[in-house]
C-alpha cells in the first residue's frame, strides 16, 4: 500500500499511509475508533475511492483484477447481507455472481460449521454465526490474501477461538496472507506476526509483533507468594501486586527472577517470559490514549 | 465475470428472496383472482380470453415497476451493495444485469401471467359451460407487454436514482395514480410531453413520437443516467 490518503469534506481520515503486508504472515491493524482502520480495508478493495495512493495485491490494484474474489478474500460487514434470505442462498448466490457451483457453496459452509443452520434466514443468525457466514464467503473463492475487520467483535469464547484457528490455518498452512484489524489486543498477540498501527489517520507503527515485547518483564507464580515478594523487595525489583490467582508481573528478566529464587531458596511453580499485556501498553504508547475519555477528544466514526 | 451470469443471479435474487418472493406471490394470486373473477362476471354466453390479459396488463402496470424498484435497491437497502462490488468490481456491469434482470423477471411474470390467465378462462368456460374466445387480444396483448416492461423500466430507474426502495415505490404510485392523470389537464397540450403514458402509447402505436422521447427522457433516461453515475461512483459504508 502506498500513500493512500482520503478526505471526507475537510476532514482528513487517512494521510499517506503505506506498508507492507509480507505473504505467510498474519498482520494486526489497530487503532483508536476513528483512526481510519475501517475506511483503509474498504479502500483497498475500491469500496470507496482514495484522494490519493493505491494499494496493489499482487502488483495489481483490486479493481484491476480478472478474478479478485481469488486473489482476495474479505471480511468487512458480517452483517451486510439480506436478512430474509436463507444462509445457504446467501452463500450460494455469492457462489454464483464468482462462477462457482452452488454444491461448493455449501461445501464451504459445511467446513466453518454451519451445516446445521443452512435453511434458517440470515437475519434469524447469531453474530457469531453471521461471522462464520462471512468468512465462508470470504474464502469461497480461494484467496491467497485475507482482509478482515474486527472478525472476533462480540464472539463467544469458542467462535473466537473457531475464528482464530482458521485465521492461522490459512496464513500457516495455505501459506496466505492476513490483514486484520481487531480491538482485542491480547488475542491479536496470541497469533499475528506484525502489527500495523494507524493513529489520527496515520501510520504510527510498523513492524514485528516481537517489537513490542518488553524482554526484561516476566510473570511469576510461586506457592509461597509473601515468601517471593520479600525477595523482590529485598532485590529492589519492582512488581505489581499479585494478581486473584497469585501470579505477580515482575519488572525484571526471568533470569534475574530465578536467579533471585535459587537464592532465597523459593519454588517456582511458572515463570513466563515477556509480559502478556505489552502489545496493549505499546498500544497505547504508540498512540498516546487518542480518543480516549481523558484525552478531551471525541470518538469518532470509524 | 460476464454480463449475463450476474444478470441470472439478479433474476434468481428475486425469486429467493423473501420480500420480492411474497410480493410476486401476492401479484400471481390477485392475477389469479382476476382471471376467474372477470371470467365469472364478464359475458354471460363467453368467456374472453383477452379481456381477462386486459385487467391482467392494469394490474402488471401497477405492480411491475415495485419489481423494477426491488431489484435497484435492496442491495444498497441491506448493505449487500458491498459483497457485490467485492464480487464484480467493474460496476457498470452489475448496473447493466440490473436492468437486464429486470427485463428477465418480466418477461417470466408475463408468461407465467398468460399461462395461468389461459388455464383459467378455460377452466371457468369449462365449468360454467361457456365458450372460450380470444376477441381483442390484437389490443390486450400490446397494452399488456408495454404496460409492463415500460413499468419496469421506470421502476427500475426511480430506484436506481433513488437508492430507496420507500421512497422509490411511494414515487411510482404517485406518478402513475395522481400526476399522470393530472398532467391531462395541464392546458395548451403540455401534458402529453411529460406522461409516463405517452411513452406506452407509444410503444402500442397509438401515441406520437416527440412525447415519447421527451417524457422517456425524464421518466427513464434522467433517472437511469444519475442511477449510474451513484452506482459508478457511490461508497459503500
Amino acid at each position: 500500500m502506498a500513500g493512500l490518503s482520503k478526505s471526507y469534506g475537510h476532514t482528513r481520515v487517512l494521510n499517506e499511509v503505506s506498508f507492507g503486508v509480507p505473504a505467510g504472515s498474519i498482520t494486526g491493524l489497530l487503532g483508536p475508533n476513528g483512526a481510519g482502520k475501517t475506511t483503509l480495508l474498504r479502500l483497498m478493495v475500491g469500496l470507496g475511492r482514495p484522494d490519493l495512493g493505491e494499494a496493489l495485491f499482487d502488483g495489481q490494484r483490486y479493481v484491476d483484477l480478472a478474478e479478485p474474489t481469488s486473489v482476495v478474500g474479505c471480511l468487512l460487514d458480517a452483517s451486510a447481507h439480506h436478512p430474509g434470505r436463507s444462509v445457504s442462498e446467501t452463500v450460494v448466490l455469492h457462489a454464483r455472481y464468482i462462477g462457482l457451483s452452488a454444491r461448493r457453496a455449501v461445501g464451504e459452509l459445511v467446513d466453518v460449521g454451519l451445516g446445521p443452520v443452512l435453511k434458517r434466514r440470515f437475519g434469524a443468525l447469531s453474530l457469531g454465526m453471521r461471522q462464520r457466514v462471512g468468512l465462508a464467503i470470504a474464502l469461497l473463492g480461494r484467496p491467497t490474501h485475507l482482509l478482515l475487520d474486527e472478525p472476533m467483535n462480540g464472539l463467544d469464547v469458542e467462535t473466537a477461538a473457531w475464528v482464530r484457528d482458521r485465521i492461522v490455518s490459512f496464513a500457516r498452512q495455505e501459506g496466505g496472507c492476513v490483514l486484520i484489524s481487531s480491538h482485542l489486543l491480547q488475542e491479536l498477540q496470541s497469533f499475528a506476526d506484525r502489527i500495523v498501527v494507524i493513529s489520527q489517520g496515520q501510520l504510527a507503527f510498523e513492524g514485528g509483533i516481537e517489537q513490542t515485547r518488553n524482554e526484561r518483564s516476566c510473570i511469576v507464580l510461586a506457592p509461597d507468594t509473601a515468601g517471593l515478594l520479600t525477595a523482590l523487595n529485598a532485590a529492589g525489583v519492582g512488581f505489581a501486586p499479585p494478581g486473584p490467582d497469585g501470579r505477580v508481573a515482575v519488572r525484571a528478566s526471568s533470569a534475574t527472577v530465578g536467579g533471585l529464587a535459587h537464592r532465597h531458596g523459593l519454588l517456582i511453580e511458572e515463570l513466563v517470559p515477556g509480559d502478556a499485556r505489552a502489545l496493549e501498553s505499546f498500544y497505547m504508547a504508540i498512540t498516546k490514549g487518542e480518543f480516549s475519555p481523558e484525552s478531551g477528544v471525541p470518538h469518532g466514526a470509524n | 465475470m460476464t454480463t449475463g451470469r450476474l444478470s441470472l443471479v439478479e433474476v434468481r435474487k428475486v425469486f429467493t428472496t423473501l420480500g420480492s418472493r411474497t410480493f410476486l406471490i401476492v401479484v400471481a394470486s390477485l392475477g389469479a383472482v382476476i382471471a376467474v373473477a372477470v371470467g365469472f362476471l364478464g359475458d354471460d354466453q363467453q368467456v374472453n380470453a383477452a379481456a381477462v390479459l386486459t385487467v391482467l396488463g392494469l394490474m402488471f402496470t401497477i405492480a411491475m415497476p415495485v419489481v423494477g424498484v426491488l431489484i435497484f435497491t435492496s442491495d444498497w437497502q441491506h448493505r449487500e451493495i458491498g459483497s457485490i462490488f467485492l464480487a464484480q468490481p467493474r460496476r457498470s456491469r452489475s448496473f447493466v444485469a440490473k436492468l437486464i434482470a429486470s427485463l428477465l423477471v418480466t418477461a417470466l411474470l408475463l408468461a407465467a401471467a398468460a399461462g395461468i390467465a389461459s388455464v383459467l378462462s378455460v377452466g371457468v368456460g369449462v365449468l360454467l359451460q361457456r365458450p372460450l374466445i380470444w376477441t381483442g387480444l390484437d389490443e390486450a396483448v400490446p397494452q399488456l407487454l408495454a404496460g409492463s416492461f415500460v413499468g419496469v423500466l421506470a421502476g427500475a430507474a426511480l430506484g436506481a436514482a433513488l437508492q430507496n426502495a420507500i421512497g422509490a415505490i411511494s414515487l411510482c404510485f404517485l406518478q402513475t395514480l395522481l400526476i399522470d392523470p393530472l398532467l391531462g389537464f395541464v392546458p395548451a397540450g403540455v401534458g402529453p410531453y411529460l406522461m409516463t403514458g405517452s411513452i406506452t402509447s407509444f410503444v402500442t402505436g397509438a401515441g406520437a413520437l416527440v412525447p415519447f422521447v421527451t417524457a422517456g427522457l425524464l421518466w427513464l433516461a434522467a433517472p437511469l443516467a444519475i442511477g449510474l453515475v451513484r452506482h459508478r461512483l457511490g461508497e459503500v459504508s
